[in-house]
């Protein structure tokens, strides 16, 4: 599957975060994208997942623009992990992971009943085995830590099982060990054929299992391409605005 | 985690629960009817003055409570998801006092009886399509807006009750008082109300698992695949009605319409496909055993409902929270 723009400008408060910007995601890429603090990452990933309207400029899922394609069917395309979590919700690990499968619910018993249907729960307890989260499946979602709520996020957007996976900071708030799990099922996933488009803020540990980098600069300017060609010293050294320490990483 | 046998047992017991409440509100009251006469008389084979206070009297107003309290349930834990907001209740959003300020500009101005639930319902309907003019969007409806706009209404309505009750002669301020505290003394069931309940959780019951969605918020919800939009006008619509519904037949009844949600979250019951029907039930058990509670403390002097609802049901509030600390 390839999520493609044409043209995408996005611009917040009268600054151009992207300028018509050509990109095109493709099945098997795990794409990082960088950029300084409000360098528009957030902002690109909510316009190409359908929830903002790009300010100029087209986003398409195989040629379909994304904002023609009905609601549960774009969500069974595509799926994003939002950066801000405010959810309070009161059930369990298993039954929040679980609401992933609702794109998938087809009339009004499975509307009601969409946790009970047997290819769903397979799906949400190779998620759950895939993220180690297992131990963590009867707990209150409410009671977990900011880490384990985390991966808890990261499992329902898995489990949405789309051929097209968006993440806004996956790493966020997970220790050493869970971010290389995390990093390792990415990267196994997109050989697996997924696209995949994460944002990320240490390229030092995310970029050894990407295939390829868009780095937001200043002013809508970008570039992009397989990490071998976009990422070097002097590439990362511009886009953070300092010396940036440690071998660059190639994948 | 509540397994699924937490949540049958409280579906059991309030299935249970429910109609156990409506025979008590019959039997019990001013009046004890004895079992045996109770029974005489729901046949119609009693003493005159008996099956008048079980059919004319008890059994109306029984009803009237129960769906009241039903009503209130529901739109508490739809506006509680809607908003986001766990201290939301069917009141937050001033329906109930543009129904108030209807209600008491039409008695302030003569009109009869029946019109009075015209104007009372034209009050809520104002507030209903300002809420709707400021805080909907074609994306979806602005929660900050919606919650925003409804406290200011909801106070502003406030103000001209106040205002109507300073203007008010002396003799009319118990009727107006009627609209301002939950009281069902002379309520009466409307029977078109029942069939109004059952489609209300009905259809609440048939975006259950939107609104499980819509608890993450609307982004997420949209990422879900959910109609936000759609679910929320919905929703909100049943909310509208049934919160002017319950205010129609009792008055404002406090706490039913908070702390019902958040008690059966506390007992494990959270996915909507329950916690629409079962918040119906128990807010309806609720406000019933409540309002014979309050017929009968004091007899032959009625306290207000809504003392009752909050003096029973805090206590369990308080057991429940402390138990799950």
């Amino acid at each position: 599957m390839t999520l493609s723009t044409s043209d995408l400008t996005i611009q917040v408060t009268g600054r151009t975060l992207l300028e018509r910007a050509t990109l095109s995601f493709e099945s098997g890429q795990l794409w990082a994208v960088l950029g300084r603090n409000g360098a528009g990452k957030t902002l690109l990933l909510r316009t190409l997942a359908g929830l903002r309207k790009p300010d100029e400029g087209l986003v398409a899922i195989d040629g379909t623009p994304v904002a023609t394609i009905a609601a549960r069917a774009r969500a069974r395309r595509l799926a994003l992990l939002l950066q801000d979590d405010t959810a309070d919700y009161w059930g369990s690990v298993r039954e929040y992971v679980t609401l992933a499968r609702l794109p998938y619910r087809n009339g009004m018993r499975s509307h009601l009943a969409y946790t009970t249907n047997d290819s769903h729960t397979g799906t949400v307890e190779q998620v759950l085995s895939l993220l180690e989260l297992g131990g963590l499946a009867e707990r209150a979602f409410r009671t977990l830590s900011g880490g384990e709520r985390q991966r808890a996020r990261l499992a329902q957007v898995l489990a949405q099982d789309t051929p097209c996976i968006l993440l806004d900071e996956p790493l966020n708030h997970l220790d050493l060990a869970h971010q290389a799990l995390t990093l390792r099922v990415l990267s196994r996933l997109a050989r697996a054929g997924r696209t995949i488009v994460c944002t990320v803020h240490d390229p030092l540990r995310a970029l050894p299992h990407c295939s390829h980098a868009l780095l937001m600069y200043d002013s809508g300017h970008f570039q992009q391409g397989p990490i071998a060609q976009v990422v070097t010293r002097k590439s990362l050294d511009t886009l953070y605005g300092c010396a940036v320490e440690g071998p660059i990483p190639k994948p | 985690m509540a397994s699924f046998s937490t949540r049958a047992i409280v579906a059991a017991g309030l299935i249970v629960a429910a109609p156990l409440s409506i025979i008590a509100a019959t039997l019990f009251g001013s009046v004890v009817i004895e079992a045996d006469n109770w029974a005489a008389a729901l046949v119609g084979r009693a003493d005159a003055t008996t099956v008048e206070i079980v059919w004319r009297l008890r059994i109306p107003r029984a009803g009237a409570a129960f769906v009241t309290g039903a009503m209130l349930a529901l739109a508490g834990v739809l506006l509680q998801n809607l908003l986001r907001n766990p201290l939301a209740d069917p009141y937050v959003l001033g329906l109930s006092g543009g129904a108030s300020v209807g209600a008491m500009l039409g008695m302030l101005t003569g009109l009869s009886a029946w019109s009075l639930h015209l104007a009372a319902l034209a009050g809520a309907a104002v507030i209903a399509c300002a809420l709707v003019a400021f805080a909907a969007r074609a994306t979806g409806w602005d929660i900050h807006r919606v919650l925003l706009v409804g406290v200011g209404l909801a106070s502003a309505c406030g103000a001209l009750v106040s205002l109507l009750l300073t203007l008010a002669p002396t003799a009319q301020l118990p009727g107006l008082l009627y609209w301002l505290i939950g009281d069902l003394a002379g309520a009466t069931l409307h029977w078109s109300t029942i069939p109004a309940l059952f489609a209300a959780v009905f259809v609440a019951s048939a975006i259950a698992a939107d609104l499980d969605a819509l608890a993450l918020g609307p982004d997420q919800a949209r990422l879900l695949g959910v109609a936000v939009g759609r679910t929320q006008t919905i929703a909100f619509s049943i909310a509208a009605v049934a919160t002017v519904s319950a205010v129609l037949i009792g008055g404002a009844i406090g706490f039913v319409g908070l702390a019902v949600p958040h008690l059966l979250r506390l007992l494990g019951v959270h996915a909507h496909r329950w916690l629409v029907p079962l918040a119906a039930l128990a807010g309806g058990t609720l406000v019933t055993l409540a309002d014979t509670v309050a017929r009968s403390a004091a007899a032959p002097i009625e306290i207000p409902v809504g003392i009752a609802t909050a003096l029973l049901g805090v206590p369990v509030l308080l057991w429940l929270v402390a138990r799950t600390r």
